[in-house]
């Protein structure tokens, strides 16, 4: 009995003391990526995180034609209502709802919008894309059911690694600066609300009309079906406004794809905004408003699309006007930072065409 | 299924849970189960080889018994029948050696055989006979091999009777812990361990686990950085500096995987409260070549032993060897060549068991060569020892670092893929080196070496001087105990060598 105790007891000390240090060694070998341009998912996931609990009145969920196509900060200009776009790059719908349960755990968001543009991909995406969102998850049984989500196929330690991600990044200790250590326990305020800034240019000179109707058929992936059926179950108990859009992209839009989507959000009694109909409304120029030919939005793509939808936000749905309150004067600082962040892109571009 | 993988950890945790919710009686059983699974999944159907092992040394060891024990009831008087019994019993155990001498022949020395045929064939001006391009390997058949024979020799000699239970001999060879690296273990230690009945032991699974974080330790932190340098620099026509590193960095990759593997063994073996032979005793505190294969590879050594050297001994052609010795030289040479005709016989197999090609037999014959120096030599250098006075610890010292530097260069031609690579190797250590933060690992990788290498040499020095002994665990406190876990994993997790792209199951002694 006294070598079990014994035995019970080591276990136990060396089982505390290893996660602890495990743990506070994951904060520092994670590489920090000082500047959001390196790795701006780091910076959304973090940046969620650092916003004031159930400060945020709209949540964008997607993927990159999300980060790259709304601009929460000018919907907030124009509009008075506070909005962060929690998505990722290459997002999957599995990742994605994880994000949708995840962010309902910090916010109490009066809409939710999500990006139909996931629903069709149903392989699995990069390691890092899926990474940056779970490494900088904090553990919680949402956490625990995401990374064991069968749907999300990564070998045993990958998915530990996401736990403990000194699994992955423990080649580090050879490059670790004190800027690993300063930042290791800091969740900072994205100040661009999960917006990726580019004013990168490079024309769409595709057909204009791509959004006609060739005859083509396409269904929803029961995947996607199963995911979206429990996110609109959860918002209908939660009392929050679940619609499905579609930021302009030539590149990832048909009109099968569209019929598709509205099909499903008409069985499902929901809206379905699809974007590339109203690329005249919106104002959309091929020619200057897509930084990659089609496939995402520049800055000056995403503000047109963020004036319209922020538009059409207003005027649908009840949506607070928080620019004079005091409570939340720290957005009109991130405009401040917003509109330098802007100039400072701008200019660079510039410099690069000179 | 490497021994370091999230699999075999599974496999014996699940093992481990059944093992002692059964009665004690049936325990060996799981054993037998848990090793099979292993086998099959890490070999698949070359568990036929191992089984075909089995089946012969199972009934080969019941008609030896058979016949030992007709013997036995012989009258002192029925000498022709007894001679009879002898002589069909060699024949019994000669047939039960080539078999299973030829299971490995066909398998892993393929190759290396049709290769000499062809030679000599080839004399003959007959066809040469094709190699295969896919050798057939099943796991671990140089060491079960070694161990089906020593059963069936051990049964000759009356050491002890042939199991009646065919699963209890195979459990013996197929033993999944040892079945990839050994220690080589013999029937009559084995058989106490398997089916003695145990209770649970607290303390034996504490020991267990000791040995597998000190064992992860030693392979991912130590052996996997250095073989990191290692594989960099060998074979790439380097010179100088870098090549003396990359010499010095493989005996010390071979000795912490090796010696961390083999403590992975026994401590799995240890929470079945079972325990298996050591296989390295601080083998560089060795004063000589043959102290250091009494250190090394332990159960190799003694098998070797066992079961050449001593046969070769009292072999009627050594006796001749000897006799004629003793006729036509001096006592210095007889003594010298007693020993020689038998010990070139041991070294010849330690280089053929290590691998299937000359430069194996020719690592064998590195060390006979200089063991026999070392015998010649001898009377000589306690003449001039004795002269100078020179204080005895300074000696050991100087014996110590020469049989270190023999070991290491030892270590090289082992590395080396050829004989001509291990002489380009040694000559190039007197050309220009290009440094040595150049081949995959950087200073702190070296700092990261060092301190690692402090450590074995501190729980070698401590258990060579009897001040701690890794055999009755780390400590008896538990604080103490937690907190070397705690560096030991932390270690293993934040400065292992593993990820992506990093085969964790490849051990240098896990492909014999």
């Amino acid at each position: 009995m006294k070598d079990f105790i014994k035995l019970i007891s080591t276990l136990c000390i060396t089982f505390v003391l290893s996660i602890i240090i495990l743990f506070i060694s994951s904060k520092i070998f994670m590489p920090k990526w000082i500047d959001h341009r390196m790795n701006m998912m780091t910076f959304i996931m973090k940046g969620f995180y650092a916003e004031p609990k159930d400060s945020l009145d709209v949540i964008f969920m997607g993927n990159s034609d999300t980060y790259r196509g709304i601009d929460p900060l000018v919907m907030y200009h124009e509009y008075g209502f506070t909005s962060y776009n929690f998505v990722a790059a290459g997002q999957r719908i599995w990742t994605g709802y994880s994000m949708f349960e995840e962010s309902l755990k910090y916010q109490k968001p009066k809409i939710i919008l999500f990006n139909a543009d996931e629903l069709f991909f149903t392989k699995q995406t990069s390691y890092g894309n899926s990474s940056k969102v779970y490494d900088n998850m904090p553990l919680s049984i949402n956490k625990i059911n995401s990374v064991f989500d069968p749907n999300y196929k990564r070998s045993r330690i990958v998915k530990l690694a996401h736990f403990l991600p000194i699994f992955r990044y423990h080649s580090r200790y050879n490059e670790l600066t004190k800027d690993d250590l300063k930042y290791a326990f800091y969740n900072e305020r994205y100040a661009l609300k999960g917006m990726d800034m580019v004013a990168y240019q490079e024309p769409y000179t595709g057909p204009k009309d791509y959004m006609k109707d060739t005859g083509e058929k396409m269904t929803l992936p029961d995947v996607s079906i199963y995911y979206l059926d429990k996110m609109i179950e959860r918002c209908k108990q939660e009392n929050i406004e679940f619609l499905l859009y579609h930021t302009p992209s030539p590149d990832s839009s048909s009109y099968a794809r569209y019929i598709a989507v509205k099909e499903y959000a008409d069985s499902k009694g929901i809206i379905y905004l699809e974007l590339n109909n109203d690329n005249k409304k919106i104002g959309m120029d091929w020619n200057k408003d897509t930084s990659d030919g089609g496939d995402h939005l520049n800055l000056y793509g995403s503000e047109k699309v963020s004036k319209y939808l922020g538009k059409y936000l207003v005027d649908n749905y009840k949506l607070p006007d928080h620019r004079n309150e005091e409570k939340y004067n720290y957005w009109n600082d991130d405009y401040n930072t917003y509109l330098n962040e802007r100039e400072k892109e701008i200019n660079s571009e510039k410099n690069k065409s000179n | 299924m490497s021994i370091i993988s999230l699999k075999f950890l599974l496999l014996v945790i699940c093992l481990l849970f059944i093992y002692y919710i059964i009665p004690q009686k049936y325990r060996w059983i799981i054993l037998l189960l848990g090793s099979i699974v292993f086998y099959y999944l890490s070999s698949s159907k070359l568990i036929i080889f191992i089984c075909l092992s089995i089946i012969s040394i199972f009934i080969i060891g019941l008609k030896l018994t058979k016949y030992n024990e007709q013997i036995k009831a012989l009258d002192k008087e029925q000498k022709d029948l007894k001679n009879k019994y002898q002589k069909k019993k060699k024949r019994i155990l000669l047939f039960g050696i080539v078999l299973n001498i030829l299971f490995i022949i066909f398998t892993k020395y393929y190759n290396f055989t049709i290769s000499n045929i062809n030679i000599i064939t080839g004399i003959f001006n007959i066809k040469p006979l094709e190699q295969t391009k896919t050798l057939i390997l099943p796991l671990g058949i140089s060491y079960y091999t070694l161990e089906a024979i020593s059963y069936i020799v051990d049964i000759y000699r009356g050491k002890y009777s042939a199991s009646k239970n065919p699963f209890k001999v195979a459990l013996f060879l197929l033993y999944f812990p040892k079945i990839t690296e050994g220690p080589i273990s013999r029937f009559d230690e084995l058989s106490k361990e398997f089916f003695t009945p145990k209770k649970i032991d607290f303390n034996s699974i504490t020991i267990g686990l000791d040995l597998i974080v000190l064992g992860l330790f030693k392979k991912m932190v130590i052996a996997d950085r250095a073989g990191i340098y290692v594989n960099n620099v060998f074979g790439e026509g380097l010179g100088g500096s870098t090549v003396i590193v990359a010499i010095i960095l493989y005996t010390l990759q071979i000795y912490a995987e090796f010696s961390g593997c083999i403590d992975i063994v026994r401590g799995v073996s240890y929470l079945f409260n079972i325990k298996l032979p050591l296989n390295f005793k601080s083998p560089f505190f060795a004063k000589d070549v043959q102290e250091f294969w009494r250190r090394w590879h332990i159960s190799l050594g003694a098998w070797i032993k066992e079961y050449v050297f001593y046969p070769i001994s009292l072999s009627k052609m050594n006796m001749k060897v000897v006799m004629f010795a003793k006729k036509h030289f001096n006592n210095y040479f007889y003594k010298f060549i007693s020993a020689a005709f038998p010990l070139l016989f041991v070294w010849l197999v330690n280089g053929i068991w290590h691998g299937a090609s000359y430069k194996y037999i020719f690592y064998g014959m590195y060390y006979y060569i200089f063991m026999m120096i070392g015998l010649l030599i001898e009377p000589l250098s306690s003449k001039i020892r004795t002269k100078l006075k020179i204080n005895v610890h300074i000696i050991n010292v100087i014996h110590i670092i020469r049989t270190i530097i023999i070991v290491i260069f030892g270590m090289a031609l082992f590395r080396s893929t050829s004989i001509a690579e291990f002489f380009n190797l040694i000559g190039s250590i007197f050309t220009k080196g290009s440094g040595i933060y150049e081949y995959g690992i950087i200073k702190i990788d070296f700092i990261i070496l060092i301190i690692g290498t402090i450590i074995l040499l501190l729980i070698d020095t401590l258990s060579e001087f009897n001040k701690i002994n890794i055999e009755e665990g780390f400590t008896k406190k538990v604080i103490i105990r937690s907190l070397i876990y705690t560096i030991l994993i932390c270690s293993i997790v934040i400065l292992g060598i593993y990820g992506e792209g990093y085969d964790a199951s490849s051990f240098i002694y896990g492909a014999f």
